[in-house]
């Protein structure tokens, strides 16, 4: 046997092995490799100004993937209609087709099977406000769901009426007309105020349809009615401009957050049933949307919508009740100017938004979109004809709701509120929205110790969590300091920070039976997560609960590891099927089809590179020695 | 892409027709041979003297050439038959991106009509294809494969857009029968798009014809489908060209499979002017069909199109756009940065290292709010205008200044010339030259801080739809209408003695945003440091009398709300509480105020594009049969074309994009400064120390007489030892790019954006310096030469960058990436693709400026420069052709852009993939070796 041969001899299963590897591997990185080469077509939508920061700053992000979108925030109203015309190929609404309207509008009549709903992003609509005590702006201001309700009714017209003094002990409100500003154009957010006043305060809200002439009429309404007296301006930006004027003292009215915050202003704490008065914050939202229920009736007209009664009634403290979804209503035929190049691009722009685009949304003034509906979403999305549905899979999503456990990390997270947001004789002076300076309050008044953390909310996460979570992948890990950082920033694990994190209870006990207690100290306890619901529960029944402070996280004795959010605790029941829960997420620990495939994709660029060379140098072999 | 040209609406007067008489004619020779070549200045303003008279002085003050400069592939085509003596000059033909040209012409009958649809008028377009030769022997694209038709889609409060006679893609036919032909839409991806009618997919949606075209709708279509041509003879219009990723029906720039046999192929680009004249002409000879609708029916009909010019488009190949899915690395900040960003991002994702870029724009307060904020979903860079209050800062934090980028704001315009009455002109006589103009674009004004501060307090009667009755608003009764009227402003503009001023919003106010910026301060500083400004809105009448809206004054006794309002402020109130309703409006509707006749917008972008289509975005008239929904106010739509007159409150950046004049600012020693590189690098010397070492602040109240006053420089900011490994890498990366190649102008991706003004050579080391600092953590590597004030208590970058001529090298440079200013590690940037940074220029501050204007002091429209040209004037001709040539100046040589040498990457993957590669390359160049050493024993 010549040399030669011995060496081919001796190569030869590895060099087969090589080629079959080489092959294998080309099949399985292919579809990865066809989205690096992706083009898109530009692509045009219409409607929520509520959605309008969000989808906006979307809109110019995906520039850079070649993506050029186009969106004019005309209102919801204009959006489905534009979508039903065949003159958008997309439509943002925060309510679904009206069918029936009950506000006299004309009906909306989109043929079934040529469309589908997907949230895009959380929020709160709130109450924005001009109001100054002796010149000092208010920033402080709480409202119950009531004096909400009687103000856009014009049940309630002065400032200082005795209720409102009742919902803010530490104010001395002042004697003024009050202006209740809405929205003059069909408007989404009109849709979802209405329906939380249709649910929670009906007999205010039919007394009113009456006395303006829409008796029968009563339902939900994209249109608010108005009496003299009132201000209605056209879109967010028209509301939240008149309520900051200088002249608009006394003015109130209902936007999305983002646009309260772009303009500096404060929102009203609103009361929610736990007995706390909240703002939207996007933990808070989160925690809200917990107990939205999305209905997952099959049917297009109602698939994916939300029912969000039970958000009005959530008894947990963080919750804001007029939290809701904006929607984008998705073509699912080739129909008007749509075209499956286009169904392209809406894929990929929507995968784009439920899972990088989330990350900003805090940043914006919304809250990010849990698990399971990014991922009922993107099925969603993947009835667009055209799209490309490898590319819209769940896998990889940078949703930083998304945590190992498949908790909605932002709700294991979200801070308790302060113990002066809660109802009774004291009132916080922190500020909200986009005025965060503190307003003066009458004495009995909460230490103001507990200030800063309202802004500097401690983010607990799970024991092990830290190690589980993909390193650096956004917010969430982006604020967890280095070992030994500055006491701001620590983790509770971390026992520092202990100073100044003293809540002095200064409310009688008795005043919230079913609240979590509070321990003075947020050292004093290990790592522990537990879920909205349960925290009261567990806190009613352990001997001696501890709960911190500052997130309000409360954990039995010995600080039960209660990771399992939910799906263990024995208060989540109620007979409707709550998908906004969080799921867990496969695939995103240890290992799985996805690690494979990488795997594979990176032996490949081996393979890739080590050939040639073998390759080469088997042939120069061959021509060296004939 | 450019605002959308909207159609005026038909009304408005019409002047009586001249008869024009002459026979069509088609002559056939278009194309190639009649394209010709230039070089000089065309389309400049040529002063046409005529009988001197009184007012000669007056004409043209303000200038009327708003066009773009000419470069090197400037054009200019000739017309055919009757249009033979037009003169076409598009000042850019080859290295284009998705970017504005102009398109001016000289030598054309007038258009009957600026205001409303007329004869006589220019319909540009932009279309694909191979030359075909017409029947009359003229080659070109063929008409079906131009996008056009879509403007007359504009979906209009609640019902479909009026389709105007001659901006459709149908037209009857003369010469056969009158029959209508339909001219579909030939896609280069080889489909075809009829005129179709389809309501399926909407039960409620009455049978229709629609022109739904899946390639373009008329929010993207680039179309001008009615340009008019002024008493002079001249027309200008800024044309924005798109590659395949704005047209994907046209392909330009993009290489599209048309049949499935063949390779993809990148299809010739065209720009397509029609010159259209009166009706009669087109419908050859005969009357045409409605004698009140002008020209009727498609540019394509075969009478028309004969006389079309085609001029050749040579685009630049597309950059790869980046990975989707990889994740992002956030930054939060000032609207000022924005649209560099928006540029910056596609080239700074083809790093390797990187990952991709997210840009949010928030006011400063909130971008400062989230850097220390620790709130949920805060990013890890914030950008600002001002530096953080050092006592926000929680101790044991620093933060890492970096300056970015040197831009301006500015009161960007969108001005008509529309005559006064020949009665109220000085000598009772408009001269003929000026009555030339009437109708065209000025290209600059003059604005003191006290006629800012008029445009920001409502103080003018047109604020108002009437001025109220009553003793409250006795102070309005003696103020001019609007600006055009305010004897400052025509001291100021003296061509104002010839122009007037319509009614209406815009000449009355500003258009603003509702959020707060450090821009904004700016601004009411440079208000508030004026003499004159701050006496008048303290209550003092000016001169002429005009007094302030008792509401925006700053004395308590003057405004009714007992106390003045405070300067500077970092936002735009409209603090008077005026509210009207329309007799007619039922009860049901609401009043309108203030945030409705101007309504706020949303963003600066969002306010020079309502400049642009001059639609301000109010909504005040009650139309029972048109309004959105029960309570529903219809929108005013565009302001007609011939009069508009609209003034905002931008940035650079956005009025350059949007094609915006920009008014020359009265800085405090007296001279009226536009915003041109000279006045803005003076604005920058001007600044002030902050209280943060190392941050400069704006001088408003400067009083160098170059100085642009609302000169803004935009710093990062970041808290390094808030960061983990992973970002500190991204963000000193970044930090790398914008001080090196990002600060090179251009209209590129990767480039410096017009309306930007590269940095200085010092600071861009001081950001060079930051980007070390953010690197390790907070403080610089124990081998490295530190700042003399580094530390972990300090502001890092507090050195006073002239102290160090080469500060960049003794930073650690991570392993990966290219030494800033080391010429010999350019040849990594192959392997790892990073955009190189350009090095900085080696002389110092006040280097020639690259982006040159088409007029200094002029405040046109700032240039859009061809991108060659770009290169071989950037800071360092010699090192940038080394590292800038090697990808982003490729047209000759057809090499691929930087970004297409990227390598991809899997979104999900961690270090596995990075290190297998380097395995694998190892191998790759051991193999040989191992080899040849084998086979010699």
């Amino acid at each position: 046997m010549t040399i030669r041969q011995r060496r081919r001899f001796r190569r030869r299963p590895f060099r087969t092995a090589l080629i079959l590897l080489a092959v294998a591997g080309v099949a399985l990185a292919a579809p990865l490799a066809a989205t690096a080469a992706d083009t898109y077509v530009p692509i045009s939508g219409a409607g929520s100004t509520w959605a309008f920061n969000a989808v906006d700053a979307w809109r110019v992000d995906v520039g850079q993937y070649g993506m050029r979108i186009n969106y004019a925030g005309t209102g919801s109203s204009d959006g489905r209609r534009q979508f039903l015309n065949g003159t958008t190929d997309f439509a943002v609404s925060d309510i679904p087709f009206q069918f029936n309207p009950e506000d006299g509008s004309p009906p909306e009549n989109p043929a079934s099977g040529s469309y589908a709903y997907m949230p895009i992003v959380a929020g709160g609509t709130v109450f924005m406000y001009n109001l100054s005590i002796n010149g000092q702006r208010v920033t402080n201001l709480r409202m119950s769901g009531a004096n909400i309700a009687k103000v856009f009714t014009g049940a309630l017209t002065s400032w200082d009426d005795p209720v409102l003094a009742a919902d803010n002990p530490g104010l001395t409100l002042p004697k003024q007309k009050i202006v209740p500003v809405v929205r003059s154009d069909g408007s989404g957010s009109t849709a979802q105020f209405s329906l939380w006043l249709i649910a929670q305060q009906g007999q205010l809200w039919r007394d009113y349809c009456g006395r303006v002439g829409r008796a029968g009429a009563c339902g939900e309404t994209s249109y608010y009615p108005t009496l003299p007296g009132m201000i209605a301006k056209f879109g967010d930006l028209g509301v939240a401009g008149y309520v900051s004027q200088s002249y608009a003292e006394g003015s109130i009215g209902y936007v999305n957050y983002s646009y309260a915050l772009n303009a500096g202003f404060p929102v009203v704490k609103m009361l929610n049933a736990a007995g706390y008065y909240t703002e939207p914050t996007p933990d808070n939202v989160a925690v809200s949307l917990v107990k939205a229920v999305i209905n997952k009736d099959p049917k297009p007209e109602l698939y994916l919508t939300q029912d969000l009664r039970g958000v009005y009634s959530d008894t947990d403290p963080r919750v804001y009740p007029l939290s809701s979804y904006s929607y984008f209503i998705l073509p699912t035929k080739v129909q008007g100017q749509f075209s499956e190049d286009k169904g392209k691009t809406l894929g990929a722009f929507s995968y784009y938004f439920m899972c990088q685009g989330q990350q900003e949304a805090p940043s914006l003034g919304y809250s990010p979109l849990p698990v399971n509906l990014v991922k009922a979403g993107l099925e969603q999305v993947a009835k667009v004809p055209g799209v490309n549905k490898q590319s819209i899979s769940v896998a990889g999503c940078n949703n930083p709701t998304f945590s190992p456990d498949g908790h909605n990390s932002l709700v294991d997270r979200a801070p308790f509120p302060q113990d002066c947001d809660k109802q009774g004789a004291v009132q916080c002076g922190t500020g909200s929205g986009g005025a965060k300076q503190t307003t003066p309050t009458k004495a009995p008044v909460a230490p103001t110790a507990a200030a800063p953390q309202q802004t500097q909310p401690q983010h607990t996460r799970p024991a092990g969590g830290q190690q589980t979570t993909q390193a650096g992948q956004g917010p969430t890990t982006q604020r967890q300091p280095n070992a030994g950082g500055n006491p701001t920033t620590s983790s509770p694990a971390a026992g520092v920070g202990t100073t100044a994190r003293t809540v002095v209870r200064t409310t009688p006990a008795g005043q919230h039976p079913s609240g979590p207690t509070r321990t003075t100290a947020r050292g004093a306890k290990p790592n522990v997560k537990i879920t909205a619901r349960s925290a009261p529960a567990v806190a009613a029944t352990s001997a001696a609960p501890s709960c911190d402070a500052d997130t309000g996280v409360c954990s039995g004795a010995a600080g039960a590891q209660t990771t399992d959010a939910g799906t263990g605790s024995g208060g989540d029941s109620g007979g409707v099927t709550v998908l906004a829960q969080s799921v867990p997420l496969a695939g995103t620990t240890g290992w799985g089809p996805t690690q494979t495939l990488m795997v594979v994709a990176g032996l490949c660029a081996l393979l890739l590179i080590l050939l040639p060379p073998i390759v080469a140098r088997q042939l120069n072999r061959k021509r060296t020695s004939p | 892409m450019t605002g959308h040209l909207r159609s005026a609406s038909p009304a408005g007067p019409r002047r009586p027709k001249v008869g024009r008489g002459r026979p069509v004619r088609i002559l056939a020779t278009l194309g190639a041979a009649a394209l010709v070549m230039i070089t000089g200045a065309t389309g400049a303003g040529a002063t046409l003297v005529e009988a001197a008279g009184i007012n000669e002085n007056l004409v043209n003050a303000a200038g009327d050439d708003t066009a773009l400069p000419d470069t090197d592939s400037a054009v200019t085509v000739h017309g055919t038959g009757e249009f033979k003596k037009m003169a076409f000059t598009v000042n850019q033909t080859s290295n284009l991106v998705n970017q504005a040209i102009s398109v001016s012409w000289t030598g054309g009958e007038p258009t009957d009509n600026v205001t409303g649809i007329a004869n006589n008028y220019v319909e540009i377009m932009q279309c694909w294809g191979d030359p075909v030769t017409a029947a009359d022997g003229s080659k070109g694209p063929p008409p079906e494969n131009c996008e056009f038709g879509a403007q007359s889609l504009k979906y209009v409060s609640g019902t479909p857009g009026v389709r105007v006679a001659s901006q459709v893609r149908e037209y009857q036919d003369r010469d056969r029968g009158d029959a209508t032909v339909d001219v579909p839409f030939h896609a280069v991806d080889g489909k075809s798009i009829p005129l179709m009618t389809d309501n399926s997919y909407n039960l409620t949606l009455p049978v229709r014809p629609w022109w739904l075209n899946p390639y373009f709708d008329y929010f993207s279509t680039n179309e001008i489908p009615y340009a008019p041509t002024y008493l002079d003879g001249r027309g200008s219009q800024l044309f924005t060209t798109d590659t395949g990723l704005e047209a994907p029906g046209l392909g330009c720039a993009q290489a599209t499979q048309v049949q499935a046999n063949l390779p993809p192929k990148i299809p010739k680009c065209w720009l397509v002017i029609v010159p259209r004249s009166n009706n009669s002409q087109e419908h050859g000879g005969q009357p045409p069909f409605d004698l009140d609708s002008g020209v009727q029916g498609a540019p394509f009909q075969p009478r028309v199109w004969a006389h079309r010019v085609a001029v050749p488009l040579e685009f630049k190949p597309l950059a790869t756009p980046c990975l989707l899915g990889a994740d992002e690395r956030r930054i939060v900040g000032s609207e000022l940065l924005a649209p560099a960003m928006s540029n910056w991002t596609p080239t700074l994702c083809a790093s390797a290292h990187n990952s991709p870029f997210n840009y949010a724009p928030l006011s400063d307060n909130r971008a400062r709010a989230q850097l220390t904020g620790a709130s949920v979903g805060g990013a890890g860079m914030s950008v600002v205008s001002r530096p953080l209050d050092p006592k926000s800062i929680p101790a044991g934090a620093t933060v890492s200044y970096a300056p970015l980028a040197l831009t301006s704001m500015v009161v960007g315009f969108n001005i008509e010339r529309a005559l006064v009455d020949p009665a109220s002109a000085p000598g009772g006589q408009v001269p003929a030259a000026e009555v030339q103009l009437a109708a065209k674009r000025l290209q600059h004004i003059n604005l003191t801080p006290r006629l800012v501060a008029k445009l920001l307090t409502a103080s003018y009667q047109q604020s108002f739809v009437a001025v109220p009755e009553g003793a409250n608003y006795d102070w309005a009764r003696k103020n001019p209408p609007n600006v055009a009227f305010d004897p400052e402003f025509v001291k100021h503009n003296p061509e104002f003695q010839l122009l007037t001023g319509g009614v209406g919003q815009g000449q009355s106010g500003l258009v603003v945003e509702l959020s707060s910026s450090d821009a904004t301060y700016g601004l009411w500083q440079w208000i508030k440091s004026d003499p004159e400004a701050t006496a008048w809105l303290a209550g003092k009448p000016d001169p002429d009398g005009m007094k302030v809206n008792p509401f925006y004054s700053t004395s308590p006794k003057v405004n009714p709300s007992k106390q003045g309002i405070g300067l500077p402020m970092d936002n735009f109130p409209k603090n008077d509480p005026y509210s009207f309703k329309q007799a007619d409006a039922p009860s049901s509707f609401p009043s309108l105020g203030m945030v409705d006749l101007l309504p706020y917008q949303n963003s600066f972008r969002a306010a020079a594009l309502a400049t642009r289509i001059a639609d301000l975005g109010d909504r005040t008239v009650y139309s029972p049969e048109n309004s959105g929904g029960p309570v529903g106010y219809t929108p005013n739509g565009p302001q007609i074309q011939g009069s508009r007159f609209v003034l905002s409150v931008t940035d650079a950046a956005s009025a350059a994009r949007y094609g915006l004049q920009t008014a020359s600012l009265r800085n405090a020693a007296g001279k009226f400064v536009a915003p041109t590189t000279a006045a803005v690098e003076a604005g920058l010397r001007a600044m002030t120390p902050s209280a943060v070492p190392g941050v400069l602040l704006s001088n408003p109240e400067t009083t160098s007489p170059d100085a642009y006053p609302l000169t803004n420089l935009v710093y990062a900011a970041a808290v390094p030892t808030q960061l983990d490994v992973r970002s500190r890498k991204d963000y000193a990366s970044f930090l790398r790019f914008a001080a090196g190649s990002g600060q090179t102008p251009g209209v590129s991706f990767g480039r410096l954006l017009p309306g930007y003004e590269p940095l200085p050579i010092e600071l861009r080391r001081q950001a060079l310096a930051a980007s070390a600092v953010i690197d390790a953590g907070g403080s610089v590597g124990p081998t490295s030469t530190k700042p003399p004030t580094t530390g972990p208590t300090s502001t890092p970058v507090s050195t006073p960058p002239t102290t160090r001529s080469s500060a960049a090298p003794a930073f650690p440079i991570p392993s990966q990436l290219p030494a800033p200013t080391n010429p010999a590690t350019v040849s990594h940037s192959t392997s790892a693709a990073d955009p190189p940074p350009a090095d900085p220029p080696t002389t110092a501050q006040g280097d020639p400026p690259v982006v040159t204007r088409s007029a200094p002091g002029a405040g046109g429209p700032k240039t859009i420069k061809g991108p060659a040209k770009a290169t071989s004037s950037s800071p360092s001709p010699k090192k940038a052709s080394a590292t800038v040539t090697a990808g982003n100046t490729s047209s000759s040589s057809g090499a691929p852009a930087p970004v297409a040498l990227r390598t991809p990457r899997d979104p999900v993957t961690p270090p596995i993939l990075p290190i297998v590669l380097g395995v694998g390359l190892l191998a790759a160049i051991l193999a040989p070796f191992i080899s040849r050493k084998r086979i010699r024993h």
